[in-house]
């Protein structure tokens, strides 16, 4: 009865060591992002946090001088458009030190991104996420797991795209299955980084 | 005499519409430059080929692209660069990120206001997914980027963004041993 009970507990004790790791192995394996706050370019802070009722979030490292972000302004817009009525975040991050406020605001305007840009001042948030192009894409859970990582699609010109892995991705969340492809590899301008 | 200089006209623009056919036809043509140099399109096959076939000669290999800013800034130090190993064991190339139907109206003209002194080639891939994983998977996508290869064909460097003239000469010293 005794040998019984010091079974049972060592058994309970492996079972909740196992556990623990498991899910500490699962999170490392997924990535996780930590909650920060940065303001836009109106001055208006934005947590993290603020979007913890979204489906998902999905945050763009953009910039304003490159050709190959710019190149998607027309894509974020629509993607924006698309998938906020569907209950998807979206937000956009400047990291580039060449790039002032002003700037992207007005590239904001003059653009059509109607979506909140933040302005990462010193590259604090790109260095945490090792974002280092432009356009570089991060989808994250309301747990900030990050679900999907790269490219918006695989070509800069839209009548070349041959896979939409953005897209994709953002489709297999909302139906509530697990993306497919999470990794994907970014092209685009390097981050004017301090 | 006027029959025979018509006939003659004749004769020199059907050897021309024939001669540029075909170069339009054969893969992987090279377009000759008003410059020093030409410009090959360069696809998975002859990307390896490149790396592999190096007869001897280390490999500086550049990515850059006509719209990369900070490439534009580096390239005359990568000029400067070529002049100063010109007879060493090492040959410089710069791999285009830019798309092949913009080599008349992109590629050459930077190649010809930087005074390019080395081969360039333009990447001929389906996707900036292919492009990327055929460079080296474990390139980030961002430019420019840099890779030194030995004699052999092996990796033995990967730089990512601007550098200049003092730290390629270090990292070509250090990394492919050559003085």
């Amino acid at each position: 009865m005794t040998v019984n009970y010091v079974q049972r507990r060592f058994l309970t004790l492996v079972i909740t060591l196992l556990f623990s790791i498991s899910t500490q192995l699962l999170a490392a394996d997924a990535g996780r992002v930590e909650n920060f706050t940065l303001a836009d370019y109106k001055g208006e802070k934005h947590a993290l946090s603020d979007y913890k009722e979204a489906k998902a979030i999905v945050l763009m490292f953009i910039a304003t001088r490159c050709p190959v972000s710019n190149a998607y302004n027309e894509r974020m817009a629509a993607l924006y458009e698309d998938y906020t009525q569907k209950g998807v975040a979206f937000v956009g991050i400047n990291s580039n030190k060449t790039e002032s406020v002003d700037e992207v605001k007005k590239h904001a305007a003059e653009n059509g991104l109607l979506f909140p840009i933040l302005k990462d001042e010193n590259n604090v948030i790109a260095d945490k996420l090792e974002a280092s192009v432009t356009p570089e894409i991060y989808v994250l859970d309301t747990n900030f797991n990050v679900l999907y990582h790269g490219s918006i699609d695989d070509s800069r010109r839209p009548d070349q795209v041959k896979s939409n892995s953005l897209k994709k991705a953002l489709d297999e969340i909302l139906a509530s299955e697990q993306v497919s492809e999470k990794e994907t590899k970014a092209f685009g301008c390097t981050i004017k980084k301090v | 005499m006027m029959l025979n200089r018509q006939a003659l006209f004749f004769a020199l623009y059907v050897a021309v519409y024939f001669i540029a056919a075909c170069g339009n036809d054969k893969k992987n043509a090279r377009i000759q430059s008003d410059s020093y140099n030409q410009i090959e399109k360069l696809d998975e096959k002859g990307f390896k080929e490149l790396i592999e076939n190096r007869q001897g000669k280390t490999l500086f290999l550049n990515v850059w692209a006509t719209w990369c800013v900070p490439c534009a800034e580096e390239f005359p130090d990568l000029v400067r660069l070529k002049n100063a190993y010109k007879d060493k064991n090492i040959e410089f190339v710069g791999l285009s990120a830019d798309y092949p139907d913009e080599i008349e109206s992109k590629i050459l003209p930077f190649i010809k206001k930087h005074n390019v002194n080395f081969e360039i080639y333009v990447k001929d891939v389906a996707s900036d997914q292919a492009f990327i994983n055929m460079v080296d998977p474990a390139w980030n996508g961002g430019l420019p980027a840099t890779f030194l290869y030995d004699e052999n064909g092996v990796k033995k460097e990967y730089i990512l963004g601007k550098r200049d003239f003092s730290f390629f000469k270090e990292r070509i010293e250090q990394a492919l041993d050559i003085i």
